[in-house]
């Protein structure tokens, strides 16, 4: 008999795949001096600084471009905008056809591998949240 | 001010006979011929070269003769030889030597990965953990973040796709005028359509090739250059060199640190755009040409891709740009390319660039942008 492992993120510390609010969430540093960067930093791109802490980014955010990756199968690749100032780069869970810039988009966790002990491993995506139309 | 007394390359393309360092030394006899100067003159050399193996400029110093000169090599991704040409300019800037020599070369299939590492990296290490991170982001070859940039820049003024390709089309046409040059079969903007896409929208000539080569410029002092008899002296008035700030947006750096760069050589020169008769750009990809041919100050935001429509920036057009072809056509093996655009900025400002001659020209400049946010500014000009 087995149990299946719980889900967890492919690297710890990128995204969490349930939040304060149970929804999906990119995971940046924000600085004392207000700068927010993702992934998350040590010590400050704005001000050198080393008074950061990590916080979650907008569950939903706004396509700024986007590209396909090669290879066999086509996949979309974004850039992201989000409220707090961020833009984030990642895979989105839609045909090139259906994507366009200034669609919403929420982000989603996504099995993309297993670990060695059977453990999903998990990265983040992008899904529409609006049609591309 | 360093002055400009030989130029040498080695045509860019495919070498399978030459090592790196056999690239290098061709180039470094070309420029010592063109100078009329011997090996030996030369006081230190700065080499220039990306994932070309360990110290390519000692292995080329080697080959040239031992003479005990300082070599220094440095890899600044694409700007390697532009970094290379401007530490040979400071060296005689500085009154420390006379005759300062700056060598670029590249070999395809010679890149590592980023990070240093061959292959894949060994699970449980800082780099595999940095890989896996890139996966999550969706990886993308250079290509795509150009992609990127090219449909937003789409979006946000209205252009089409063929703007960008008519840069791909003019770039050709001056590289079938450079026997140097890799790219010197005619292109149509049909074929650029039609051709395989790399990252959407982008199609290969959309991208500059991959290639080999090498290329050199030797610098004296104005004693040397007296001392020489050189006339016209070609000088280099300015040198700037800028890495990225937060200021702009991860889709804008390289373009703001274009506008940051060229301000300072500008301001070193006591010029502006319009002193300016003619500009080699990093041209990797080809909305590069239109976004810094706004960020130098040549055209309005928004307005590059009429520019280029209407013939602005090719050979006979306002502010000719990739007079040899450009990176997309004259070809980018990384470590030289720098130095091939101070190569053909000096012909044109001696009257020598043949059927591709610009007009008139007194004043050229150069402009390399590396991966990571290097990005070297030098301006030319005849006396």
């Amino acid at each position: 008999m087995s149990v299946e492992p719980a889900a967890k993120p492919m690297v710890e510390g990128i995204f969490t795949p349930a939040g304060s609010d149970g929804l999906a969430h990119l995971l940046c540093s924000r600085c004392a001096c207000g700068a927010v960067a993702f992934p998350a930093r040590e010590r400050c791109a704005a001000c050198s600084g080393t008074d950061l802490v990590v916080e979650e980014v907008p569950n939903e955010g706004t396509i700024y471009s986007w590209t396909t990756s090669p290879g066999r199968t086509v996949r979309v690749v974004a850039q992201v905008q989000f409220a707090n100032g961020l833009m984030a780069q990642g895979h989105v869970t839609a045909e090139p056809a259906a994507v366009r810039i200034g669609q919403r988009v929420r982000t989603v966790a996504v099995p993309v591998d297993y670990a060695d002990d059977g453990t999903p491993l998990l990265s983040y995506a992008f899904e529409p949240v609006e049609e591309a139309a | 001010m360093a002055i400009v007394v030989g130029v040498g390359m080695v045509p860019f393309g495919r070498h399978p006979d030459k090592t790196v360092a056999d690239l290098g030394t061709g180039a470094v006899l070309a420029a010592l011929a063109d100078a009329g100067l011997p090996w030996r003159a030369i006081e230190v050399m700065h080499c220039g070269a990306a994932g070309a193996g360990l110290t390519p400029g000692t292995r080329i110093g080697a080959q040239l003769g031992l003479t005990g000169i300082p070599i220094t090599n440095i890899d600044n991704a694409s700007a390697s030889g532009s970094s290379a040409f401007r530490l040979a300019c400071r060296d005689v800037d500085s009154g420390s030597v006379d005759i300062a020599l700056a060598v670029g070369v590249g070999k395809f299939g010679r890149t590592l990965r980023l990070d240093g590492g061959v292959g894949a990296p060994e699970p449980g290490t800082a780099e595999y953990r940095e890989r896996q991170i890139g996966a999550m982001q969706g990886p993308l070859p250079p290509a795509g973040l150009f992609a990127m940039r090219t449909r937003r820049r789409m979006y946000e003024f209205g252009s089409n796709l063929d703007q960008f390709a008519q840069v791909a089309v003019k770039n050709r046409k001056h590289a079938m005028l450079n026997p140097y040059a890799q790219m010197r079969e005619p292109m149509t903007l049909e074929d650029v359509r039609n051709a395989r896409v790399v990252a959407d929208p982008l199609t290969v000539p959309h991208c500059c090739p991959v290639g080999d080569g090498g290329a050199a410029a030797i610098v004296v002092s104005e004693r040397k250059a007296r001392e020489l008899g050189i006339a016209p002296a070609i000088r280099v008035i300015a040198s700037a060199f800028r890495t990225p700030t937060l200021a702009g947006v991860m889709n804008a750096q390289d373009a703001d640190t274009t506008v940051a760069t060229v301000q300072a050589a500008y301001e070193q020169a006591g010029l502006g755009p319009r002193d300016i008769d003619l500009v080699q750009v990093h041209d990797a990809f080809t909305v590069e040409e239109i976004e810094y041919c706004e960020s130098m100050g040549f055209c309005e935001r928004g307005s590059g891709e009429a520019a280029v429509e209407r013939g602005e920036l090719s050979i006979g057009g306002r502010i000719p740009f990739s007079t040899d072809g450009g990176l997309l056509s004259r070809g980018h093996p990384l470590g030289p390319t720098g130095l091939a655009q101070v190569h053909e900025t000096v012909l044109q400002l001696r009257g020598a660039a043949g059927q591709r001659q610009v007009e008139g020209a007194r004043t050229g400049l150069v402009h390399m942008v590396g991966i990571g946010g290097v990005c070297l500014v030098h301006i030319l000009q005849r006396e």
